[in-house]
């Protein structure tokens, strides 16, 4: 079953970088750019700490190793995930969905691993530099056991990411158009970026608990740092789940919405 | 009514027509960019607090608000998308049906590019500012200071049309243009001074800064609708908008006589 989607994926990697080696000059020119994207928010970061002391709680050292993390998650999910958003959107316009619905595959599946922008891929490698580059200057003791639950916890920001894409893909085929809802998704990107410390404490509960922005970076890197304990997965893995239940639930109405008639 | 005036007023028509019909993306955007605000309110508020001083590069927390009140509004005035456009009319062809009106591409894309800015300006632009005025107590600092922002927000918008503008001509001589278009949103992002001020950037980055056009197209506009240059500091800035204006148009010219005659009409 799993397999059936892995070979997919790997049919559509392989189509992407076919499509990409074509045009080479313009895939090198979307790395560059979406490395400078990525640069964007350490150097603001780095600006900020060469004139004032920072974010409260925050060492310069430890911000990069968030902003590091927060780059890996959003470039992990431009690279697989993000890409679906268009699909859908050009599917509902053309009413060609039905392609999808009669293949042998979970539309939702068949979806997921089909939407690959390899172009996107810099932002990964800014991630994973910050987040290497942070751990060696802190030169802080990790126990092995807070780099288990940093992992444990990135996984759940990939599934509130993936969440947030189905939910958008789903109110897409509801409305029949693009209506600029990636709009909401970037806004809610930039929240990610800082740490909920900033925002205050009605927001924190909201980032924690209705909207869980804050398992995007925060949570995963506070616990790496030993910052917060174990429990703090128990408290933010909940709202992930619930917020993956009801991307699923919205995308099966948008499936007994759809009709072939386009928009 | 002349010839000119009539045909300019016909593409502002236009322009407004074209935020009717996507209304629902102009809605969702509308609602989208103040909460890119409210990031840079907590974030502000929350380094003034922990440094312990009222001015940091001499801006105090009030004004280092306001600023991004003014920004957001600038971004609402100046956004345009006319490389894309025009990378697409000339990579697929379409570039023709502009080429059979009797009016310059420049100009007519210019005009519905102020037509739009002056519709976002009375939609969005003032209600932000008075929204400013009253939630983060944005103030005028004098009337002198206002003109001179509205002319310099006037030239940013056409500065910041023609640079774009160039960009997108480098389609005739690509077979794609997504990747370039991607290089300059983040380089122009950096470089404008919309996601912080420039002022905290390195001395030397600053001085190479104001050679370069990027920051007369938002930072330098927002820093004199708060009142921190002096008037001749602002005409400065006025003069430079002017000059890299007449560059870029010049430039503009250039290209486009060349890529035209490379242009088959017949798309990639």
């Amino acid at each position: 079953m799993i397999s059936k989607y892995i070979k997919l994926w790997l049919s559509w990697f392989k189509l992407e970088i076919e499509g990409d080696m074509a045009y080479r000059m313009n895939f090198l020119l979307h790395l560059i750019a979406g490395s400078i994207f990525s640069v964007i928010s350490p150097l603001i970061m780095y600006f900020i700490y060469n004139s004032s002391r920072g974010i409260p709680g925050w060492s310069f050292w430890e911000i990069m190793l968030f902003v590091g993390t927060t780059n890996l998650v959003w470039g992990f999910c431009s690279f697989v995930f993000f890409p679906m958003i268009p699909i859908c959107i050009s599917y509902v316009q053309q009413g060609t969905f039905d392609r999808v619905m009669i293949r042998p595959f979970n539309p939702l599946g068949f979806l997921t691993f089909s939407s690959i922008e390899l172009n996107e891929i810099g932002g990964l490698f800014v991630g994973v530099t910050l987040i290497s580059t942070a751990l060696i200057k802190l030169k802080t003791i990790i126990l092995f056991s807070n780099i288990i639950y940093y992992i444990i916890l990135i996984i759940l920001a990939l599934l509130f990411i993936y969440s947030l894409i189905v939910l958008t893909s789903a109110m897409c085929f509801i409305a029949v158009k693009n209506f600029g809802i990636h709009a909401f998704i970037e806004a809610i990107g930039a929240y990610t970026e800082y740490p909920l410390t900033i925002y205050g404490p009605t927001l924190n509960f909201v980032f924690t608990f209705i909207l869980p922005v804050g398992i995007a970076s925060f949570y995963p890197v506070s616990i790496l740092l030993g910052k917060v304990g174990f429990s703090s997965i128990a408290i933010i893995a909940l709202p992930v789940f619930a917020m993956f239940g009801f991307s699923l639930f919205i995308w099966s109405i948008a499936m007994k919405k759809y009709s072939s008639a386009g928009g | 009514m002349n010839k000119w005036t009539e045909t300019n007023l016909g593409i502002l028509r236009l322009s407004f027509k074209d935020f009717f019909v996507y209304r629902w993306d102009f809605l969702v955007w509308t609602i989208a960019q103040p909460l890119m605000l409210v990031i840079f309110y907590f974030l502000w508020t929350s380094v003034y607090a922990h440094s312990g001083t009222g001015i940091i590069q001499g801006f105090t927390l009030q004004q280092m608000i306001n600023y991004y009140v003014i920004i957001m509004v600038l971004r609402f005035i100046i956004s345009t998308n006319i490389d894309r456009w025009t990378a697409d009319k000339i990579l697929n062809g379409t570039l023709t049906k502009d080429l059979a009106k009797p009016i310059t591409y420049y100009r007519f894309w210019l005009v519905r590019t102020i037509g739009g800015s002056l519709f976002l300006t009375l939609t969005m632009g003032i209600p932000m500012l008075v929204m400013g005025m009253i939630f983060f107590g944005l103030n005028i600092s004098s009337l002198v200071n206002l003109l001179l922002f509205l002319v310099s927000a006037l030239l940013a918008i056409i500065l910041n049309f023609t640079l774009i503008l160039d960009f997108g001509l480098s389609a005739f001589w690509l077979q794609r243009y997504g990747g370039l278009s991607s290089v300059r949103y983040a380089i122009f992002g950096l470089l404008n001074g919309s996601v912080i001020p420039l002022v905290l950037f390195p001395q030397a980055l600053q001085k190479v800064l104001t050679f370069l056009p990027m920051q007369y197209t938002m930072y330098s506009p927002a820093r004199i609708f708060l009142g921190n240059y002096t008037v001749m500091q602002s005409l400065f800035v006025i003069l430079m908008q002017f000059i890299w204006i007449a560059i870029l148009f010049i430039f503009h010219r250039l290209v486009w006589e060349r890529g035209i005659r490379r242009f088959a009409g017949v798309g990639s």
